[in-house]
């Protein structure tokens, strides 16, 4: 005879655990990358996500956790509870390092943006419940205290230019636009992006040469003069998109300078197009977010790490113009320092939300795959929103 | 280093340069009412911008910052870009781009051609199903004139700016492609004449797509 599920839940179904406490490794508050000592800033209204990493080692059997935290500041008290249940297996325990490399092995939190407001914010685990079975103890520290910082805005103009080849007109996609604002949203220190894009008629045309990327600046450069003039904000910058012709013609990305200092009027340009499966480790449809994000950051004074190393003999790879730069191989973070990115996702764009380990990602500034924001890059574009956020007042 | 707005009457100078080749353009010449100065000491002291009058005096002169890009294919930087915003002076006539005391490449103003800018009555041309681009009409009778480009600028309900959608141009013959102003139902439209030194907006109209 068949169970109603309408009455009693069925005991058969629940095997306890005999589990009553469970111990916490830690707790972690990420936006973009982040460590386990906090040490990349928390910006204000930027989405974050809470994961609170629980000890496996000490489990025998398989359980589902599930739990709840409460977030509060000045601007209230709010629970929240998580968007995953976690499974622990006992033959496949996992340690801190491997939950926070994997998006499901932790619990997961979504805070709202209102959470994320300037001065002290405090975290603190309230439940663990053993799915079928109830609430347990909690033992180790429950509360993360944090200081959100506010963050300027970055402002961008982003202008898509048409060509032609002789025969045919080409025009960036809309899509490449969306993804390229995205991946901003996304992986930059600030939740407000001050964005505007056009197409117009190019100064160039197809194939491309030396110096077209040149005339692209040039371009930019006389828009923008013109614009600013007409009241655009003087600290917005200037990106200029030109499509690829699905492999056709390929426009190698430049930023007109590296500025060591604030310098919004500096132009970059890069070419947008779709991944075909692979392109800089990409599989979605568009690879016009990292490769925008990379010349982009050279307008903010970043330089490029040196990854992979430049071949004078295949004249392929990359100077290594930033001898500050921290992590071995190009790499997200060292081992030491153990920051790990965070994609938030994008819905609109068909983007899941993923854990980006540190070893398999790489800063945006190198030429190897999968591209993010390293903590290092992160903090000094952050460093210099501010610096031009303060210009020209 | 240090950078800084100014506003006042300007003149927009953009330029290419390539040291290894001995060449350069001057590409853009435009007026502007703002200004970015930069403190600088890393002018190349090889290359400069000059002004002079009619009778070749020099009015103004000075080394040129040049923007050198950053991946470059070799690693090498031999191509750059100047941006340069010269304070109006009465009298200028020619703006020169020297290197190493040659002149790269120079601009000449020209005194417009009245006959040359006769406008009719702005407009699109007729809206087609399925086409999304509309041409302005009542510019067709402009002729090309040398020393004269246009500028063509949009003013929409959701950016309160005048934008550029054209620049440099030696004809205003340009496409305004309604799905850029997905919003939008109307556009202001301005058509800016320009001698590089003074503009004069020839055409300004409120524009509807419908």
């Amino acid at each position: 005879m068949s169970h109603n599920i309408f009455e009693e839940p069925n005991e058969n179904l629940l095997q306890a655990s005999g589990i009553t406490e469970l111990s916490i490794l830690g707790i972690e508050l990420t936006q973009s990358i982040q460590s386990m000592n906090h040490d990349v800033s928390i910006v204000e209204g930027k989405p974050a996500l809470v994961r609170v990493y629980i000890d496996q080692r000490t489990i025998m059997t398989s359980i589902n956790v599930t739990g709840e935290i409460r977030w509060y500041s000045d601007a209230g008290e709010h629970f929240v509870v998580p968007i995953n249940i976690v499974n622990i297996d006992s033959t496949t325990p996992k340690d801190l390092e491997s939950q926070r490399d994997e998006l499901s092995a932790a619990l997961n939190f979504i805070l709202p943006p209102e959470a994320l407001q300037e001065g002290l914010l405090v975290i603190a685990l309230d439940r663990l419940r053993i799915v079928g079975e109830g609430e347990v103890a909690i033992n180790g520290n429950t509360q993360l205290r944090l200081t959100v910082e506010k963050a300027p805005p970055l402002r961008i103009r982003v202008i898509g230019f048409r060509y032609t080849d002789g025969n045919q007109s080409f025009t960036p996609d809309a899509v490449h636009f969306a993804f390229f604002k995205s991946y901003l949203l996304r992986s930059f220190p600030t939740n407000n992006i001050d964005w505007s894009q056009i197409v117009v008629d190019g100064n160039f045309q197809a194939p491309f040469d030396d110096i077209t990327a040149s005339r692209v600046h040039a371009h930019l450069a006389a828009m923008r003069s013109r614009e600013i003039s007409a009241g655009v904000d003087p600290r917005t910058h200037y990106y200029g998109i030109v499509s690829d012709a699905n492999g056709r013609y390929f426009l190698r990305g430049k930023a007109a300078d590296i500025p060591g200092i604030p310098s919004p009027d500096i132009v970059a340009c890069g070419p947008v197009g779709e991944p075909n499966g692979g392109f800089g480790g990409d599989t979605d449809v568009s690879y016009a977010d990292w490769y925008g994000a990379h010349e982009l950051c050279h307008t903010y004074g970043r330089y490029h790490p040196g990854f992979p190393p430049y071949d004078p003999v295949t004249e392929r790879g990359q100077d290594a113009s930033d001898a500050n730069f921290p992590y071995p191989e190009g790499n997200l973070s060292s081992d030491a320092l153990e920051h790990v990115g965070f994609d938030i996702g994008d819905n609109n764009l068909n983007l899941p939300m993923k854990i980006l380990p540190r070893q398999l990602h790489h800063d945006v500034m190198t030429y190897k795959e999968k591209q993010w924001l390293s903590a290092y890059t992160y903090q000094a574009i952050l460093e210099r929103l501010r610096q031009e956020d303060e210009l020209f007042n | 280093m240090n950078v800084e707005i100014e506003s006042g009457s300007y003149i927009n100078v953009v330029a290419i340069v390539n040291k290894k080749e001995n060449t350069g353009e001057i590409l853009y010449v435009n007026p502007a009412s703002l200004a970015t100065r930069i403190e600088s000491t890393s002018e190349d002291p090889d290359i400069s911008i000059t002004v002079e009058d009619g009778a070749q005096n020099l009015l103004f002169q000075q080394q040129a910052l040049v923007r050198y890009s950053a991946c470059n294919e070799s690693g090498s930087y031999e191509e750059g870009l100047i941006q340069l915003d010269i304070p109006y002076m009465d009298g200028m006539e020619v703006i020169k781009l020297v290197f190493d005391g040659k002149v790269l490449a120079s601009y000449q103003r020209q005194s417009p051609d009245i006959s040359s800018s006769h406008v009719g009555r702005l407009g699109f041309s007729p809206a087609l199903v399925s086409v999304t681009k509309r041409s302005l009409t009542g510019l067709e009778n402009i002729i090309e004139q040398k020393g004269v480009t246009y500028t063509i600028q949009v003013k929409t309900a959701e950016f309160k700016h005048w934008h550029v959608i054209a620049v440099g141009l030696n004809l205003p013959k340009v496409k305004i492609d309604r799905n850029q102003f997905p919003n939008e139902t109307t556009v202001d439209i301005k058509v800016i004449k320009t001698t590089g030194f003074d503009d004069e907006v020839i055409a300004e109209s409120h524009l509807s797509f419908e």
